[in-house]
């Protein structure tokens, strides 16, 4: 028995493996192979269906542990029952420990703009320009790198400008009223 | 060739800075998301008057990481 709930633990955690965190390795083929080699292939087909399907419930509506623990009992009492009981405190167990990995791989999978991934800066002191004497005049040079998570090589895109004080603090302006209205609806 | 060598020294301005902060809410993989992010996108100028517009998504906690780092910029200029 303990096996059992062994192999359902390391089915589910492969399940995981394979359709939320990209996993390609975690093949049904490879799992079947580790973990339930005696199963015949419909039986296991059957096996990974059902789990698949309780996963995407649980995932769908980001359950809390007692949304869950109702859930999965309710499924392992009804009739054609896709659970038993002792499976129950595995799935429960799964997904006590993966509950907020999958949501946060959920959320990656349909943000499709650039994603910020890194930015860096210097400072620069111009002391004199080809137009103009100017005074030393501090200017930021900043570059973004952006990643889209949409496009499979996962693109990446650069930008680079340069800021005066004055547009910085225009900038700084932006993000300001950005902070202002996060305080304000997360109250 | 020259051209090159030119665009590399002359880094556009920033010209124009414009946000959304928003919260998604459902998807067709999860029905209760409810992540806030701050969508942004800069208008950069160079030398020769090309705009170039860029945007992006930030979760909270990489808006604030980019907030940190703009007003450590700003604490950097001040103190020139």
């Amino acid at each position: 028995m303990a096996d059992e709930n062994k192999s359902y633990f390391g089915l589910l955690n492969g399940i995981a493996r394979c359709d939320y965190y990209g996993d390609k390795e975690m093949t049904d083929d490879f799992l079947k192979g580790e973990l339930y080699g005696d199963m015949s292939p419909d039986d296991f087909q059957k096996l990974t269906t059902r789990c698949r399907g309780l996963i995407k419930s649980m995932a769908m509506t980001n359950m809390d542990m007692n949304q869950s623990e109702v859930f999965v009992t309710s499924q392992a009492k009804k009739k054609d029952a896709s659970i038993t009981e002792t499976q129950v405190k595995v799935l429960l167990k799964f997904w006590k420990n993966h509950r907020s990995k999958i949501h946060e791989a959920l959320l990656e999978k349909c943000s499709w703009n650039n994603q910020l991934k890194n930015t860096s800066w210097r400072i620069d002191v111009k002391s004199q320009t080809k137009t103009k004497e100017q005074v030393m005049e501090p200017t930021a040079i900043v570059e973004l790198v952006f990643e889209n998570r949409l496009s499979m090589g996962k693109e990446v895109d650069v930008i680079q400008f340069e800021m005066n004080s004055e547009s910085l603090r225009k900038l700084l302006k932006s993000v300001h009223e950005i902070e202002e209205q996060i305080e304000k609806n997360s109250k | 060739m020259e051209e090159d060598v030119v665009s590399l020294l002359q880094i556009g301005r920033l010209i124009d800075v414009q946000w959304t902060l928003g919260v998604a809410v459902s998807s067709n993989t999860c029905k209760n998301i409810n992540s806030p992010f701050v969508a942004m996108a800069v208008k950069v100028q160079d030398s020769s008057g090309k705009v170039v517009s860029k945007s992006f998504e930030l979760s909270l906690m990489e808006f604030q990481s980019f907030s940190r780092q703009m007003k450590d910029i700003a604490t950097v200029l001040e103190t020139m």
